[in-house]
């Protein structure tokens, strides 16, 4: 088991740590979880969202891509929340989650609505392939 | 804020099949499959809120998006019959785009090194709150079947944040009569007009 | 004590009850009526327990100083945590310019509010008794009784709300239901029009009452009156000539209690408003509604004290709103158009009172004015419910004989609102008129010339008022009495004479067919062409439309075929009542002897100083009750004893007359002039549409024109390359910029992800070079700048 997280920035910088110093701070990176890779992890799916709403072709995938990025936002919103609830000793400390809940009642709404104009769009163009929607061209 | 031991071999496992499956899901060739694959990363997200003790929001993402928003994109999937997709999955800008995204991850993993040197984020290892002990002794807390999280979100959701609880609810009200203007049919549009 | 919150939540109840399932299970009328009832009845016994309990309570010397009870639906309604008010201390530091919008939904009780609560819950109660009778048997039933449940919630609401927030709630809540109510009978063309008049132009006094609640919360920091009340005794009184901040709130207080209450130039609404059933014009616009304008001027009385130009203007625009309505009311016909004109007429009063600094005698006024004028509304109500929905007066007469216990009680009404001794009216008014002639405010010639204006109204409106009762009580009967009321003989009258009423398909409304008759012809087409070159341009079509439509509509021919009865007791009893209280409610106001009235106001109404009641006073009163006893004959003389003097008259004074049916030409101002000037504005933004910005388009043709003349020379001259080039380079032009405008979403995402990078890597360029510079050499090293330490 290896901090998969932890091992590209430390490879990113081998070249400022002495090379022993690269292998403790891979051990020591090595089940101790922080925040970082919270970050990292929610910045990954984030990226991976992106990628989907730019390369697929498929719109209700678009869609999903999008709640996917939604839902790294949120990873990092829980995550911090966390992290001040330890920091500040419980005081406002739940501010990120509630802040979630209202990402997730955003995301249901936008999720019904585009879900809607995508039906009425396939009612008419019978397709739901983004590069035959092409409405607002010039 | 640290993870050890049992949680991070956790945190590993649920990030990797979040990951994972993300990937999977936006290669997957059917739509159907990319929702299923959605919701496995969902779960696995669920999972990761657990770990860091927000339970109710794990709990919400289960029945809000698992339960209501994946199911809808389901049934939406089944009612557009998107197989003809299923030929040609990506646009004409896969590469452009995908080379974009590759560089907006190295920039967001800058970002985030930038930012934790000198470990910016673990400095301080606090003292557990006081709120944690409480949640650990049954006889301080005054229901201690539910957790605290759950109390503690309930109370500052209906008190300090009940004004953007309000709207919210009024989003959804809204979210729902669009979405049933919009899906409507032409001959219930003749019906109803 | 603890249940002042009942009193406007039990009409909220009723409404609830009739409004939600008095259709869906078809709630007898009964039932209907007596929920309605009920709930203002409990209403009404607690405001009078209310009443006695408080008048205990602020007796105990402990509660004098501070005479309000609130706070009892202790609920926060708006929680808007900190915001900036324009903080009158100095310096001006974040902790007194910052202040917690923190808004109760609280009901107040003080002597002010109690008293209104008292009067409108047990007008209010009289009403819906007498509309279970009156509107017996028409569509609707529940839902009229719902509303006027509702206008009690709102109206109580108003009158009781700890703050100027309620208030508004209340006060936007009867506009509400002024607007349900009058556009009640809405298969009417005439009443869904003149429901949205009403709600349209009150909308625009409440633009005043929004920024005066802005002005005092940016200024005072809070929206309660007790604190309000407390605080602007920091700021001094602002003289003629100058407008400061309590002058800014007292605009905007007033412009919306112009809106309110009918005052000139928004009142021309509310004769509009009588399309609605009577009950309503009785309740709504004569009792209640229309005196919340008075009421926010009493409630508010410490900050229009505090700008004595307000004060002028209130009183200029009051004295001016009765009179104009006093002289409108002469001509009409319409048995409630007149009433609304003499409401309008009495609510100036009452506005001069208020400006006048004597906001006691305006609370007075719209006391009596509330029995007396509701007693007339209903009174009128009950001869057209007799007449069949009848609403000319120059077709009734002689009703006398036929509605004994409506001609009785009315009676002592217009006695009242004549101004007789001692009748309610006759205190209410003249304490106005008295504290008009002797104010200190102003100048003591205005006063008096303001004075002179109010004694004149006052003899209009004996007059008017006369000649309301002679044509409908005292004179010939001009109606034809019908003894058998079956179809046959009302078909043979319809064949023997066209414009007979007709029974409306909707029910028991009637649609009057109008004929001109022969012996006003003349007077008519004159009246009909002077409105025509008055106006201005639009064909005579228009112009009879118009005529009609103000009421310049020729007399009727034909005689109307009714059968007069006395209305039923569910109806007389309320007038039995009213007309009581019309007779003795202005003993609660006694210039001699002891003012109960002022003494109970005295807490929260320190009115300013006035002239101490003397000698000239009586004088004044005497005189004033003569002229108003004269012109009463006047009218008698006219319209009972020798009814052609009236027709004479009318020809002789011609313009005066024509002024007056015209309504002051204010309305068709409004209509035709202010139309026809947003017409030309319209078309002058067309002119300058067509002359200036298609000058763009049309030069660029122009150039475009030489351009291609100069190309064609060229051409001519064996240059096409220039012309070839120049169709590429804008070919070349439009692919690069199209490109960029492909329509597909995943193209806009793309742009929208690399403005993303670049912000990252424009944000954060040091991070990203530090970190890959080893793997891409290529990566430039940024201009160095030293790191902070």
């Amino acid at each position: 088991m290896i901090n998969l997280f932890n091992i590209i920035p430390i490879l990113l910088q081998a070249q400022t740590v002495s090379p022993s110093g690269v292998k403790e701070r891979l051990l020591e990176g090595i089940f101790n979880v922080n925040i970082n890779n919270f970050l990292v992890l929610s910045g990954l799916l984030f990226v991976i969202g992106v990628a989907g709403v730019l390369t697929r072709r498929n719109v209700i995938v678009i869609f999903m891509s999008i709640e996917l990025i939604l839902n790294a936002v949120n990873i990092n919103l829980v995550a911090f929340s966390r992290y001040w609830f330890l920091q500040s000793e419980g005081k406002n400390a739940y501010m990120g989650e509630i802040f979630t809940i209202f990402v997730i009642v955003v995301a249901a709404a936008e999720a019904v609505v585009g879900l809607g104009i995508v039906i009425a769009f396939y009612r008419n163009k019978e397709t739901v392939a983004v590069d035959e929607i092409d409405l607002m061209k010039w | 804020m640290k993870l050890v031991g049992l949680e991070a071999v956790l945190f590993y496992l649920l990030a990797v099949v979040a990951i994972l499956f993300a990937i999977f899901m936006i290669t997957a060739r059917s739509a159907v499959h990319s929702a299923l694959l959605l919701i496995s990363t969902l779960v696995a997200t669920a999972g990761l809120y657990l770990l860091v003790h927000a339970e109710f929001v794990a709990g919400v993402q289960i029945l809000i998006y698992v339960g209501g928003v994946l199911v809808l994109f389901i049934f939406v999937i089944m009612l557009v019959n998107a197989k003809e997709e299923d030929n040609k999955m990506f646009t004409r800008q896969l590469l452009i785009g995908g080379a974009l995204t590759f560089f907006l991850g190295l920039g967001i993993i800058a970002i985030l090194l930038q930012t934790q040197k000198g470990n910016f984020f673990t400095l301080a290892s606090p003292a557990p709150p006081k709120i944690e002990q409480a949640q650990n002794n049954p006889n301080l807390s005054p229901s201690h079947n539910i957790s605290q999280n759950t109390i503690k979100i309930g109370q500052e959701l209906y008190t300090k944040t009940v004004l953007p609880f309000e709207i919210a609810s009024l989003v959804l009200l809204v979210a729902i009569i669009g979405a049933v203007r919009l899906a409507r049919e032409r001959k219930q549009e003749k019906i109803y007009d | 004590m603890d249940l002042i919150w009942l009193i406007p939540i039990l009409p909220l109840l009723g409404f609830l009850i009739n409004g939600l399932l008095a259709r869906r299970f078809n709630f007898s009328e009964k039932l209907v009526g007596g929920v309605a009832v009920a709930t203002v009845f409990l209403a009404f016994v607690l405001s009078v327990t209310a009443f006695v309990n408080y008048s205990a309570w602020s007796k105990q010397p402990e509660n004098q100083a501070k005479p309000y009870i609130s706070k009892t639906l202790n609920y926060t309604w708006i929680s808007g945590g900190k915001a900036f008010i324009s903080s009158n201390t100095t310096p001006i530091t974040p902790e007194n310019s910052l202040v917690d919008l923190n808004i109760q939904w609280a009901y107040q009780i003080d002597h002010l509010s109690v008293l209104y609560a008292l009067f409108v819950t047990f007008v209010g109660l009289l009403i819906h008794i007498f509309a279970i009778g009156y509107m017996h048997g028409q569509t609707g039933f529940g839902r009229f009784f719902a509303y006027l449940n509702l206008f009690m919630f709102m109206m109580l609401t108003l009158v009781l709300g700890s703050n100027l927030l309620m208030t508004f709630v209340g006060w936007e809540g009867v506009g509400l239901c002024s607007y349900l109510l009058i556009g009640f009978y809405m298969t009417h063309k005439e009443a869904a029009e003149a429901s949205k008049k009403a709600f349209i132009i009150n909308r625009i006094g409440d633009l005043g009452f929004i920024l005066a609640i802005i002005g005092v919360f940016s200024t005072f920091g809070t929206l309660e009156y007790q604190e309000i009340a407390r605080l602007v005794q920091n700021y001094p009184v602002e003289a003629l000539g100058t407008f400061g901040i309590m002058s800014f709130i007292a605009l905007g207080l007033f412009i919306g209690a112009t809106g309110k209450s009918a005052q000139f130039p928004l009142y021309i609404w509310l004769p509009d408003a009588m399309a609605g059933p009577t009950p309503v014009s009785a309740l709504i616009h004569a009792a209640t509604m229309v005196t919340a304008g008075v009421y926010l001027l009493a409630r508010m009385n410490f900050v229009f004290q505090r700008s004595l130009v307000m004060m002028l203007i209130i009183a200029i625009i009051g004295s001016l709103t009765a009179f104009v309505a006093a002289t409108i009311a002469i001509t009409q016909k319409d048995i409630k158009k007149i009433l609304a004109y003499s409401t309008i007429s009495q609510l100036g009063f009452m506005f001069l009172g208020c400006g006048v600094g004597a906001f006691v005698a305006g609370v007075f006024h719209v006391i009596t004015h509330a029995f007396f004028k509701a007693q007339l509304f209903l009174g009128a109500g009950s001869v057209i419910h007799a007449m069949n929905n009848e609403q000319d007066i120059t077709r009734m007469g002689g009703l006398k004989k036929y509605l004994p216990i409506t001609h009785k009680t009315m009676v002592v009404s217009w006695l009242a609102i004549c101004g007789i001794a001692p009748l309610a009216g006759f205190w209410s008014k003249d304490e106005i008129l008295a504290k008009t002639f002797s104010t200190t405010l102003f100048h003591p010639a205005i006063g008096k010339m303001l004075w002179f204006l109010g004694f004149l109204t006052a003899g209009i409106t004996a007059f008017y008022m006369t000649r309301l009762m002679a044509l409908t009580f005292w004179s010939e009967q001009k109606f034809l009495g019908q003894t058998a009321s079956d179809g046959g003989e009302e078909e043979s009258n319809q064949e023997a004479n066209k414009n007979i009423d007709q029974k409306n398909d909707g029910g028991s409304f009637k649609i009057r067919a109008v004929t001109p008759s022969t012996t006003n012809t003349e007077a008519i087409s004159n009246t009909t062409e002077a409105t025509t070159n008055d106006i201005g341009s639009f064909n005579i079509e228009e112009s009879k439309d118009k005529a009609e439509r103000i009421n310049l509509n020729p007399p009727i021919v034909s005689a109307l075929v009714a059968d007069p009865k006395e209305s039923p007791s569910i109806m007389t009893l309320p007038l039995i009542v009213l007309a009581f209280f019309a007779a003795v409610a202005g003993f609660i106001g006694l210039p001699v002897g002891y003012n109960w009235i002022e003494t109970w106001l005295s807490p929260v109404i320190n009115s300013f100083t006035l002239h101490a009641f003397g000698t000239v006073d009586i004088i004044l009163a005497l005189v004033t009750m003569a002229w108003s006893g004269t012109m009463a004959y006047a009218a008698y003389h006219i319209y009972v004893k020798n009814p052609h003097i009236a027709e004479d008259l009318a020809i002789k004074l011609k313009p005066f007359y024509q002024l007056s049916t015209n309504k002051w030409y204010w309305d068709d101002l409004l209509d035709v002039k202010l139309a026809s000037l947003i017409n030309k504005f319209n078309d002058l933004l067309g002119e300058a549409d067509k002359h200036g910005v298609d000058a763009i388009p049309n030069g660029s043709a122009l150039i475009t024109r030489g351009v291609s003349i100069l190309s064609g020379s060229m051409d001519r001259y064996g240059l096409d390359l220039l012309v070839n080039l120049t169709g590429w380079f804008t070919r070349a032009g439009s692919v690069l910029v199209r490109t960029f405008q492909t329509g597909f979403l995943n193209n806009y995402a793309l742009v929208m992800v690399v403005g993303l990078v670049l912000i990252i890597i424009g944000l954060e360029y040091q991070a990203i070079q530090e970190l890959y510079s080893q793997y891409f050499p290529a990566i430039p090293k940024i201009i160095a700048t030293p790191a902070p330490k």
